[in-house]
């Protein structure tokens, strides 16, 4: 038993140790950070202030914004790529065994490859107001032209349609993988006993791809509660604080203000958030597979 | 009977055919931000600034591509390529010990260290970077490759030890059982049998890591400070404001950009699909 644990603590070890070093440790630093007035263009202002910087965020009109618009981003961006990628997923089910089918596959998941900044430079040049060809379309098909990015009434919509286009294929990858491990013989004694489409939807594949579908969720709000590059390459928070989220906030009060220490106190919050969603999420999973394990 | 077989078989490929066509529908609405990126890097200067906009050009021309090739679009190319490679071995390497560790033993806080290693992930990444740059900076690594291959470990080593030990667990344990009876040990059994068998789950992970370390932004943009050691994402945002608002070349830089992960991707796609769902589900 002994010996196995050193082989056992040998596998690990290199593992471990760089997570201590590398992630554990910077986690740990950034708490502390958080609890100081720490300015890094201010080197001799330090000094431990508690939660101070976390009472000047909750009261702090725009920290207040970017805390709604993360949410909100989150919450609409999620639904919608669900609902997207289901449907993507079961079209691809229904047409699995023609030939072919791989390769639209394929490129349904082209945008998730491309990398964030580009697909953010891509998107602002097509919503551009005058330039676009989201306009353009628009102007064609008789309808008024659309700010997009550039309103503060839009812009956040804009953002999540932009997000929900890169990302829903990740969800539908998901989905589709689940939905392809249901075995066919539940699909035949359904249309046995004269089940419509609805009733296999949500007697059959829901609890099949329930467990999945909570883990791509979890990925998914940790994303969005991390979305940066997208939101920095668009519109930096803009217009006024229309796509204000926390990130863009801590990476301004960080970089541009260099106050790390507040900056340190949003960011840990995030993760507070981040850590809620996914414990509460994960209950749901554990209770669908513990008898398993 | 025959005539029954027959209209089903009919029915089913017109409810085929109309699946097919909705799909293609949506195929098309997902590639129309792709056409319009190819179609301005093919449009000569003054196009993109034509109003209304013309979605295929007149004059179709490769003349972005050759602006948008100068010198150090090139270096920035081959920076994220060595980055993105050094990365994917280390974390392959360091990330099939530990799934094999997490994977094979059983003990006590097994499940609490791996949901640890999750939540260390969810830190926003513009916070990681103070303190893995005092980290950095105290190891003389500022500006090297080596701090943005560290640095990318801690995005990519956590989910690759998860991708890799749903593979593992796949793997059934009698074999290494069997080859350490015969006297090979721990380690030999997991070089020569665990290893070769979790092929598919290294291709996938790799193809993921491949993904996000091409695409990572913030680390790379904090921890290099001169051009020569930019990686292509930086250097990407660095056109916004170099052309101006010269799309022709930003979008042939766009799609130069994406043609190598897409085509990794187009090879290495049933991997990473069976990857994503076996560290999924093997939770």
């Amino acid at each position: 038993m002994a010996a196995n644990r050193r082989i056992r603590n040998l596998f690990l070890a290199p593992a471990i140790i760089y997570l201590l070093f590398m992630s554990i440790y910077p986690l740990i630093y950034s708490l502390y950070l958080s609890t100081t007035r720490k300015n890094l263009s201010r080197p001799y202002q330090k000094g431990f202030i508690g939660f101070d910087n976390y009472s000047n965020l909750i009261t702090n009109d725009l920290f207040r914004t970017a805390i709604e618009n993360t949410i909100v981003l989150a919450v609409a961006s999620i639904l919608i790529e669900l609902i997207i990628a289901f449907f993507i997923a079961r079209l691809f089910v229904a047409i699995s065994d023609v030939p072919g089918s791989s390769i639209i596959r394929t490129v349904f998941i082209l945008p998730m490859m491309l990398t964030p900044v580009v697909s953010g430079l891509l998107w602002s040049y097509i919503l551009s107001p005058s330039l676009g060809i989201a306009n353009h379309i628009l102007r064609e098909l008789g309808q008024a032209p659309y700010p997009w990015l550039a309103s503060s009434d839009t812009a956040l919509k804009s953002v999540i349609m932009i997000n929900v286009w890169q990302w829903s294929p990740f969800l539908m990858l998901l989905m589709l993988a689940g939905l392809m491990s249901i075995p066919r013989e539940q699909y035949e004694a359904a249309a046995m006993d004269g089940a419509n489409i609805l009733q296999v939807v949500r007697h059959i594949e829901m609890p099949f791809l329930r467990n999945v579908v909570l883990i791509g969720i979890i990925f998914r709000v940790i994303d969005n509660f991390r979305l940066f590059d997208i939101i920095y390459v668009t519109t930096r928070g803009g217009p006024g604080s229309a796509t204000e989220v926390v990130t863009m906030y801590a990476y301004r009060e960080m970089f541009g203000f260099f106050n790390v220490g507040y900056g340190s106190a949003a960011a840990v919050l995030i993760l507070i958030m981040a850590n809620i969603v996914t414990l509460v999420l994960n209950r749901f999973i554990r209770g669908e597979e513990g008898n398993v394990r | 009977m025959a005539t029954m077989a027959i209209y089903r078989r009919r029915r089913r490929m017109l409810h085929h055919g109309i699946l097919i066509a909705l799909q293609l529908l949506l195929v098309i609405i997902v590639m129309l931000p792709f056409l319009w990126m190819f179609s301005v890097s093919i449009k000569p200067a003054n196009e993109p600034f034509s109003i209304p906009p013309r979605l295929w050009p007149e004059n179709p021309t490769l003349d972005n591509y050759e602006s948008a090739l100068y010198p150090e679009f090139g270096r920035y190319f081959l920076n994220s390529v060595i980055v993105s490679v050094l990365t994917m071995i280390l974390s392959i390497s360091v990330g099939l010990l530990a799934a094999y560790g997490f994977g094979r033993f059983n003990f006590p806080g097994l499940r609490a260290l791996l949901i640890a290693i999750i939540l260390a992930q969810m830190f926003p990444i513009a916070t990681m970077i103070i303190p893995l740059y005092k980290i950095m900076n105290s190891l003389g690594l500022i500006n090297t490759y080596a701090a943005l291959v560290l640095a990318y470990l801690t995005l990519t080593l956590p989910v690759s030890i998860w991708m890799l030990r749903g593979f593992i667990r796949n793997i059934p344990p009698d074999l290494e059982e069997a080859a350490m009876v015969d006297g090979c040990t721990r380690l030999q059994a997991f070089w020569r049998l665990v290893v070769p068998l979790a092929r598919p789950g290294i291709a996938a992970t790799a193809v993921w890591i491949a993904v996000v370390t091409w695409q990572e932004f913030l680390f790379a943009l904090a921890f290099t400070t001169t051009r020569d050691m930019r990686t292509i994402s930086v250097g990407m945002s660095d056109f916004q404001g170099q052309f101006g608002i010269r799309y022709g070349e930003l979008m042939a830089s766009s799609v130069m950009v994406s043609v190598p992960i897409i085509v990794l991707f187009f090879f290495l796609q049933r991997y990473f699909v069976a990857g994503l769902t076996a560290g999924a589900t093997k939770g």
